[in-house]
């Protein structure tokens, strides 16, 4: 009887462990029956759909898009489906996650590099000039509104859109009612944008920084060196990570006020990030995983078809991914 | 025994760091890091970078007068008090799938896992609805004005205002099982593993009732009017509509732990896994479950039902028609 609370007591130390704190209760326990990073065990969605081992070597393939060409560029999910910004055609595809089959290919003009999702609708920017609103359940086209050159990756606040327009290096705000603009605010380099639920984090290709800007007025609150050339930005609920381009590095820095935590080498030209709950994902020439906590390199996908990969976006259980200079978009 | 117990021992003092480290965190940012971050812990909720507390832009017209809300792991139902219909939702973005009618005054919607129960107040019945299609598949007949029903895993409970008693009723054919009296003026249930709950609206009070043979295990004391009632894994929460606040006790044994300003005519109440949310008029409240503190005040005029579909929480708003997505 003894031996065996003591045994139940050590598996439900294990499970209570493993849940809380993924990373190091496998390290401290030794299960040998776990993979080597099970962080699926806290999440189940990847529980319900069998997905204990890290990724598929091989991720499943599927076109989006209309021609050849259709350079899929940014990705969002909407609760269900994933859309992809088309820069090649002009177009935005909804692709269901649980089959990949194609809802709809939707038309919005010009060559789309971005889509976030409202709750209800999917932004979507295209240069030269335009942000498209289309309503997530039947890609009815809801409005068209102007903002800077070049708008990139969009970010939502709860209320708002905000467009970093890379080619004037300006920052717009829209309320997402009724896609009026609300402010136009100064941002050198704008090409990404996030938001940590108090302020929107802008990383600046040029200026090589990320900034920190209050949601109410637009106002700077802190501009913060990074790497070099920064595209993609995500936060983990506690930190910004940015993808640093030009010397193929991650940075992360606290949300609360910048510092830098660390900065990661992540070889392929890093271009976009998502977090999954407990690893960031990197695309570029390759697709990376690094691990949030502290940046150690779990994963690393590197096949001839992953090459050139843009977006990146979780929708729950898996992580999809764009390929830029292609027509496919990836589910690992 | 003793190298168990260091294990167990260490495997605390890493989960206490741990929950040390993410506090120093967030207290070293203080006053820019948003009040509550359960995305962390809810996929869902990356997935749709729901860092924000809450969306305040969306909302997706439903029937006359929804009163009762309920999620069927993809869709959320409102019943339409005022057109005798209930509407299906698409969750994730808001596309009506249907709308099926049903009795007079629908008034509440419950899931079974499969099919959709909804009460109709006006008619004393309750319908049964097949969730993938919205087909009726049955109506039965349980007593005077049936309020907000709850689900205990094989029989669906329904408080019959009118009649001051609880019905059990089979979910896989209808039967009425057995008819239990409760306090005066039965309007809502919910279920907690064992036990059902009922709020007596007009006697200030909830019962527990043992779930396998209705009797009654206890009556405990609420404040005025309790309407919506929910169950968060270990309380029992209970939104006192004309009381202004919004009682706590505990399951196990219904020990009031807290009554907590509601900061809102308080009506229906849900669990999205770290905060109590409450529809009510003319605001919804988030509550932190822990202790009771309020989170978040969002104007809805009207909000009656509310509930969590594992990402989003939904509210009914008597005044727009609409079901709001937060």
């Amino acid at each position: 009887m003894k031996h065996t609370l003591a045994v139940v007591s050590f598996v439900v130390t294990i499970i209570v462990t493993a849940n809380l704190v993924s990373s190091r209760a496998q390290e401290s326990t030794n299960t040998t029956t776990s993979p080597t990073h099970n962080w699926a065990q806290g999440n189940p969605l990847k529980i319900a759909q069998l997905k204990w081992y890290q990724a598929n070597v091989v991720p499943t393939s599927f076109v989006v898009g209309k021609t050849n060409n259709s350079n899929p560029y940014g990705l969002a999910f909407d609760g269900q489906n994933i859309w992809t910004a088309n820069k090649g055609e002009g177009s935005v595809t909804k692709i269901r996650t649980s089959d990949g089959a194609v809802l709809g290919n939707f038309d919005v003009g010009g060559n789309p590099n971005g889509v976030v999702f409202d709750g209800a609708n999917v932004w979507v920017t295209a240069s030269p000039d335009t942000i498209t609103k289309l309503r997530a359940s039947d890609g009815k086209p809801l409005g068209s509104f102007t903002v800077g050159g070049a708008p990139w990756w969009p970010a939502f606040d709860g209320q708002n859109i905000w467009v970093p327009n890379f080619s004037d290096g300006t920052l717009s705000k829209l309320r997402a009612s009724d896609g009026k603009t609300l402010g136009t605010f100064t941002e050198s380099g704008a090409i990404a944008a996030a938001f940590d639920g108090e302020a929107v984090w802008v990383t600046n290709y040029g200026p090589n920084t990320v900034t920190k800007v209050r949601p109410s007025d637009g106002k700077v609150l802190g501009a913060f060196p990074v790497g070099q050339a920064p595209i993609g930005v995500a936060f983990d609920g506690a930190n910004v990570w940015v993808a640093n381009q030009a010397d193929q590095t991650v940075t992360k820095l606290r949300a609360s006020d910048g510092k830098t935590l660390g900065t990661f080498n992540v070889p392929g030209l890093p271009y976009g990030l998502a977090f999954d709950g407990a690893n960031i994902w990197v695309t570029g020439l390759y697709v990376v995983e690094l691990r949030a906590s502290d940046g150690a390199r779990v994963g690393w996908f590197s096949s001839r078809d992953l090459l050139n990969s843009t977006g990146v976006a979780f929708d729950g259980a898996n992580i999809w991914v764009a390929l830029g200079l292609g027509n496919t978009v990836l589910k690992f | 025994m003793k190298r168990t117990f260091a294990v167990i021992t260490l495997a605390l003092v890493a989960l206490g760091t741990m929950s040390l480290i993410s506090g120093q965190a967030q207290e070293a940012g203080a006053p820019s890091m948003p009040p509550t971050n359960s995305a962390a812990a809810n996929p869902l909720r990356i997935a749709l970078l729901r860092w924000y507390q809450a969306n305040t832009t969306t909302r997706f017209k439903v029937g006359s007068q929804p009163y009762g809300v309920a999620f069927d792991g993809a869709n959320i139902w409102t019943a339409n008090y005022g057109d005798a219909s209930v509407t299906k939702v698409r969750a994730s973005d808001g596309n009506v799938l249907g709308t099926f009618r049903v009795g007079t005054g629908p008034y509440g919607v419950t899931y079974d896992g499969a099919n959709m129960w909804v009460s109709n107040q006006g008619d004393g019945t309750i319908t049964k609805l097949r969730g993938s299609d919205g087909k009726s598949l049955g109506t039965f007949s349980v007593g005077s004005v049936p309020g907000w029903m709850a689900f205990d895993g094989s029989d669906i409970w329904v408080p019959v205002g009118g009649n001051n008693t609880v019905a059990k009723v089979r979910a896989s054919d209808g039967k009425v099982l057995g008819t239990f009296p409760v306090g005066v003026g039965p309007l809502a249930a919910a279920f907690d593993g064992d036990s059902v709950w009922v709020s007596n609206d007009d006697a200030k009070t909830v019962n527990k009732v043992r779930a396998s043979d209705g009797k009654i295990l206890g009556t405990f004391a609420v404040g005025s009017n309790p309407a919506g009632i929910a169950f968060d894994g270990t309380n029992i929460w209970v939104a006192n509509r004309s009381g202004g606040t919004i009682s706590k006790l505990r399951a196990s044994d219904g020990k009031l732990l807290g009554n907590f300003n509601s900061n809102t005519g308080a009506y229906g109440l849900a669990f999205d896994g770290k905060n109590i949310w409450i529809a009510g008029d003319p605001d919804v409240v988030e509550m932190r479950a822990s202790d009771g503190a309020t989170l978040g005040i969002w104007h809805v005029n009207g909000s009656i039902g509310i509930a969590f579909d594992g990402a989003n929480v939904w509210t009914t708003a008597l005044s727009d028609n609409s079901a709001h997505k937060f």
